[in-house]
């Protein structure tokens, strides 16, 4: 499959290279060559294009790479029945029918929904980039309002129905779970402080994008909420998080006001939380929706790339703050699209919109 | 015998579900209180034996408290998803009987 400049004009010169001159033009061309040679090389779906898309991506980390010829997923769901034993019970297999169980249902199709994501957006083949197994578990606990990854699967909680629905009426909240799974197998952020929110806030931003994309929304058409669905009828809110307005996703008697802060200016010293890594998220959140929105499109094309690829790239410790974090997203916008780029103004819009640049 | 549980962590930090629940034995029956006293003595006993040590926070999962104050204070901690069984029927009986 060619990459076009422009619609209608194909690239013939970048169909006919082998793969590792494009590699090559992709680690040392110019930004448009590079973001020609990356876009070529990812359309190809054959392995041999598949692993040259990994190599050509440099700084990312090294990753074992796939023995099956096409990745698929492989998704396993159970139910603990009400107990917090986990797994539980298997309830539905990777191509079995449907179970007439709304979360058991969702869970698959959320799972599978982030796989086809990370695999045709990012070539990334399951969590660990080598065809992880999916596990997820539901109707865990009695009236469990919340969902969580162990380091080994996905947990969702039935909700009480007076304050939450089912965690899995959400796909941006499966996205975000799996997502602490990727995470963990590469920048491995630390859950405490601003590396905890950083964690929180690439769950959030790809959670998101995976819902985005099962929709084909533009970035300007997409609600940028965490959650939707998620609060039972009568709370007063929309969400859980907002990543376009931080703080405004609820304000009820019961659960109090959304406490999540847009700007360095507000950001929350606590010891809750592991130091607030769901209250100061919302700061590079918003930092990542106003890049995006300032770029247009489909977020998870350019907004998206620059995140995913400051995540796998070596450089992000995981201590990382706010700032190394953006600074590492400027370096990748300056790399993928030059340094006087829009895409890179965007990100640099961003960051300084919320204070941290 | 006071009995305070906290909860934070989670999927969003939510300020209505990070207010303690505070139960105490004067507001429950004989029977009740009885029961509380058991299962304290029974989470006294779960946190002071041999065993592993608590397992860090994983993401979106939450931490719980319990302190015990009169007679013998007592605090407690456990995390998702690793909920040692007399520390949670300790929760589970202050959840129920207790109010925020």
């Amino acid at each position: 499959m060619c990459n076009q400049l422009k619609p209608g004009r194909p690239h013939s010169i970048y169909c006919i290279l082998p793969p590792h001159m494009l590699e090559n033009i992709a680690k040392h061309g110019d930004a448009k060559q590079r973001e020609i040679a990356i876009d070529t090389l990812s359309k190809d779906h054959t392995m041999r294009h598949f692993r040259a898309v990994q190599a050509a991506l440099a700084p990312r980390r090294a990753a074992p790479m796939p023995t099956a010829a096409t990745p698929s997923a492989n998704r396993t769901i159970y139910t603990a029945n009400h107990t917090e034993t986990l797994p539980g019970t298997v309830v539905r297999a990777e191509g079995g029918k449907p179970v007439k169980d709304e979360a058991v249902d969702e869970a698959y199709d959320g799972l599978g929904a982030t796989f086809e994501f990370y695999l045709e957006v990012f070539h990334r083949n399951s969590i660990d980039d080598a065809g992880l197994p999916l596990i997820g578990t539901v109707h865990f606990g009695t009236d469990y309002d919340n969902a969580f990854w162990n380091s080994q699967q996905m947990v969702f909680g039935d909700g009480d129905g007076e304050l939450f629905n089912r965690f899995t009426i959400a796909l941006d909240v499966i996205g975000h779970e799996l997502t602490h799974g990727v995470t963990e197998h590469t920048a491995g952020l630390n859950y405490m402080t601003q590396a905890g929110a950083l964690n929180e806030s690439v769950s959030d931003v790809f959670g998101s994008l995976i819902k985005q994309y099962a929709l084909k929304q533009t970035a300007d058409k997409a609600d940028w909420l965490i959650g939707a669905g998620l609060l039972a009828k009568g709370v007063k809110g929309v969400a859980l998080r907002s990543m376009k307005d931080p703080g405004t996703a609820y304000d009820d008697p019961r659960l109090g006001k959304d406490p999540q802060p847009d700007n360095m200016s507000h950001y929350v010293r606590t010891t809750q939380d592991n130091g607030g890594v769901h209250i100061n998220s919302g700061i590079p959140n918003k930092a990542f929706c106003v890049a995006a929105l300032e770029i247009g499109g489909h977020a998870w094309e350019k907004a998206g790339r620059i995140w995913y690829e400051t995540l796998t790239d070596s450089h992000l410790k995981p201590t990382a703050t706010f700032k190394t974090f953006a600074k590492l997203t400027l370096s990748t916008a300056s790399r993928l699209y030059g340094a006087s780029s829009a895409e890179s103004a965007a990100v640099k819009k961003g960051w300084t919109e919320v204070g941290v640049l | 015998m006071h009995a305070e549980l906290t909860t934070d962590g989670g999927f969003a930090a939510i300020p209505g579900l990070a207010r303690p629940v505070v139960l105490d034995e004067h507001d429950l029956s004989p029977e009740d209180s009885a029961e509380f006293a058991r299962l304290v003595a029974a989470a006294r006993d779960e946190a002071s034996a041999p065993g592993p040590r608590a397992a860090k926070p994983v993401p979106d999962g939450r931490t719980y408290r319990i302190n015990i104050e009169g007679g013998d204070a007592l605090r407690l901690q456990a995390a998702d998803p690793s909920i040692p069984p007399a520390f949670a029927a300790l929760m589970n009986f202050v959840k129920g009987h207790g109010h925020r």
